[in-house]
């Protein structure tokens, strides 16, 4: 079930909400999403603490009112790890995350 | 302050407790303006009040002019010392029967 | 959704798709929206576009939340622009650096919808509280400033009227501490002709300017008849019934007026409803109290005004202190009042009188303390001296503007039916107390020539025998008779003859009196010295008991009296 990684019921409601725009809602988020996982990525391999707390967090909170819970809370333990300095996790949490995306963006788009 | 009233017969008794100042003016008031028309005659009872400033003293005229000025009966009674120094001072007495 | 005028929402987020879902949102509920994507931006749209709302994201590139909320709120000023953070923090201690900042509150992500709508509605009905507030305090203030402004220029008027006298004078020292603005206590002195000085202390009900009010037209009758020279009675007569009829019931002014007669060395006072004065005496250093032997002015009719006053010699550097009882009922921290018992320990402690002036002002700001005081506050020491200390007086004594009509004669006559009806009292009374000392007598005048005009047309005119008026019986028979007469009357008439003169340290006045009746045989009366019997109902006594001597005339139709009077 591709749905579970959405929230149904509030991306239901999110749709009724965003009417026509719904659709440019999502394209925004994916383009936006793709970027700064793009960044991301660059950002873990430079060990740039400051940065990966900063894009996990912005990630964070689009992913959670995309109503993709679990994402966010993937990126929410990237963002902590980042603030606690301990980067010893964040590649597997990273390649989670990743995973996850893809879920979600396959998910949204079945939504389309 | 505060000021309460009793009736007895054609008498009004309007007892001021505390401090008689321009706090207590329209208490003062409403006391004998709402009183029963058959009231012929007033009595100020000080015996609680603690002291009486100018105002206090223009609410008196107030009350005297109300019950019929020069014809007024008004007695001012029980005063303490301080209250009848007051009293005195602005020779009072030659108005109201003050005991 | 609340039926309300739409608002102005500025959405500042760096995630374009969380601005697009807060936008829906606010769009939803009729509002209009503008956006920006940093701290930055978010500044620059509140400048330009005046949003009444700011949803403001924390974690921003370029300058985050906390610090734009901070430069918004400072550029806002005093106008409420309410500031919801866009958070995912947790940490207590993050949220509160939020609301330190000037957040009002927290919106955390995921958005919801529900809870959004209901935060910006609170905020709106806040906002329209405030600004409700906001212009209320504005027509208050405008309205302030505009009071402010009046009073002002009313306390310039007020200030001229009621301006210092000859306060001024070396043997004087006083205080005025006024309450508010103005001053519900009048301090006015000022130089008789005669060189005497009149001094009044006033203190009317309450403070501010209700009871300044009133100062003024005192002042204008205390300084417009002290400079013509009129009585201390005269003035507190016209005072006392001016405010009676100017004041409200219940509204009135305690009052001390001294003349100081710096040649018989002597005071004479009149008070009503202030608290005791002292008398200092500088030789034995004993002080007397001065008491208020009469009611405020502007409470008794003119009737019932006494106008009696009493009299103290005064030597050289004794001294009087007079006082508002805003001295003696002063109070301190715990409400104590300072009392008289303090005010004679000041005297009881004075090793130098000339500092005891500034020891009263001294020992009750002292007492006071911090706490300041709730009433208007007057002090005034008077000094007698020699009068070349305070100076001559330079009023001309010749003009009439200042002293009234002195050099003067008229004749007035009454005839036919205006003899039987007309009343001519009040017309000559007028005329006389234009003479500033006559006025002081007005009350004996008005007896004088009440006496002189019935004895002109009872006994003269109407041809009646006083000696009628010896008893009960006789008095009625006598006003039978009189009433008859006067139906009867065909002819008669009385004549008014008044001539005033000054003299050189006063003036003469002059009345004769002249009827058409047939007179008496006063000669042989006269030898009696006038005694009663000779004259029953005649009033000769109560005459003389006003004027210096009465004489007949003619065939006794015609009476002459005569009153000097000497400007004290």
């Amino acid at each position: 079930m591709p749905l579970s990684h959405l929230n149904t019921g509030q991306i239901n409601e999110l749709k009724e909400l965003m009417e026509d725009a719904f659709e440019d809602l999502i394209n925004t988020y994916l383009t936006d999403s793709d970027q700064k996982n793009q960044l991301l990525e660059e950002a873990i391999v430079g060990e740039d603490l400051p940065k990966i707390a900063e894009i996990s967090h912005s990630l964070k909170g689009s992913s959670a009112n995309i109503c993709a819970l679990p994402l966010s809370l993937v990126f929410k333990e990237i963002e902590d790890q980042a603030r606690a300095e301990t980067l010893a996790n964040i590649a597997d949490l990273f390649s989670q995350s990743q995973q996850e995306y893809q879920q979600v963006k396959t998910a949204l788009k079945s939504l389309l | 302050m505060s000021i309460g009233t009793s009736v007895s017969g054609n008498e009004l008794t309007v007892q001021v407790e505390g401090r008689f100042d321009f706090s207590a003016h329209q208490e003062f008031r409403d006391a004998y303006e709402k009183s029963d028309d058959s009231v012929k005659s007033y009595v100020i009872d000080m015996s609680k009040a603690t002291y009486l400033d100018s105002s206090a003293l223009g609410m008196l005229l107030l009350l005297r002019d109300h019950a019929g000025g020069d014809t007024a009966q008004v007695r001012i009674t029980r005063c303490n010392q301080d209250v009848k120094k007051i009293l005195t001072i602005s020779n009072f007495e030659q108005l109201f029967s003050i005991d | 959704m609340e039926a309300e005028s739409p608002l102005k929402v500025l959405i500042a987020d760096d995630n374009k798709s969380d601005r697009m879902i807060l936008s829906a949102i606010v769009k939803k509920m009729g509002h209009e929206v503008c956006e920006a994507a940093d701290g930055l931006e978010a500044i620059d749209q509140f400048k330009t576009q005046f949003p009444d709302i700011i949803l403001l994201d924390v974690i921003m590139p370029n300058m985050d939340g906390q610090e734009a909320a901070l430069e918004i709120k400072a550029l806002a000023g005093e106008d409420m622009i309410p500031i919801i953070f866009l958070t995912s923090l947790q940490d207590a201690h993050d949220l509160a650096k939020c609301l330190d900042s000037g957040g009002d509150d927290f919106l955390t992500k995921p958005y919801n919808k529900v809870i959004l709508q209901a935060k910006i509605n609170a905020f709106s009905r806040m906002r329209r509280m405030h600004h409700t507030l906001q212009r209320q305090r504005d027509v208050i203030r405008d309205n302030n400033e505009y009071m402010v402004h009046e009073q002002e220029v009313a306390k310039a008027v007020y200030d001229n009227v009621t301006h210092a006298g000859c306060l001024h004078l070396p043997n004087l020292k006083y205080l005025l501490s006024p309450f508010s603005v103005f001053n519900g206590d009048v301090l006015l002195a000022a130089r008789k002709p005669s060189g005497s000085m009149h001094i009044l202390l006033g203190d009317f009900t309450g403070h501010g300017l209700p009871a300044a009010i009133g100062a003024m037209p005192l002042a204008e009758i205390f300084y417009g008849m002290t400079a013509k020279g009129f009585s201390m009675e005269g003035i507190l007569r016209e005072i006392n019934i001016k405010l009676k009829n100017i004041l409200p019931i219940g509204y009135f002014c305690c009052v001390c007026m001294v003349n100081l007669n710096f040649r018989k060395e002597e005071i004479e006072v009149w008070m009503g409803g202030l608290p005791d004065f002292y008398l200092y005496r500088h030789d034995s250093k004993a002080i007397e109290n001065v008491i208020s032997t009469h009611l405020p002015l502007g409470v008794l009719s003119s009737q019932a005004f006494d106008g009696n006053t009493q009299k103290y010699s005064l030597r050289k550097n004794d001294k009087l202190y007079m006082w508002s009882d805003g001295i003696v009922e002063s109070r301190n921290d715990f409400g104590d009042l300072f009392g008289e018992e303090r005010l004679k320990d000041i005297f009881k402690n004075n090793q130098n009188d000339d500092q005891l002036f500034d020891e009263i002002i001294q020992t009750v700001n002292e007492f006071t303390g911090e706490r300041g005081k709730d009433d208007d506050t007057t002090l005034l020491e008077v000094r007698m001296v020699d009068e070349s200390e305070v100076g001559e007086v330079n009023i001309d004594l010749s003009s009439g503007m200042v002293t009234g009509p002195l050099d003067w004669n008229m004749c007035y006559t009454l005839r036919g039916d205006t003899l039987k009806t007309f009343n001519p009292m009040p017309l000559m009374l007028s005329i006389l107390s234009d003479v500033p000392y006559l006025n002081g007598l007005s009350g004996q005048l008005y007896t004088l020539m009440a006496e002189l005009f019935s004895n002109a047309f009872e006994h003269g005119v109407l041809s009646l025998n006083s000696s009628l008026k010896q008893d009960a019986q006789g008095f009625a028979e006598y006003y039978r008779q009189r009433e008859n007469a006067i139906k009867e009357l065909k002819y008669g008439q009385v004549s008014f003859e008044f001539d005033h003169k000054p003299l050189a340290d006063g003036g003469k006045l002059v009345i004769k009196v002249t009827d058409s009746g047939s007179g008496f045989d006063y000669k042989s009366k006269q030898d009696k010295q006038f005694a009663n019997q000779g004259y029953s109902g005649r009033g000769i006594p109560l005459i003389l008991s006003i004027c210096d001597n009465i004489e007949y005339l003619g065939d006794g139709n015609i009476v002459k009296v005569e009153l000097s009077w000497v400007a004290d």
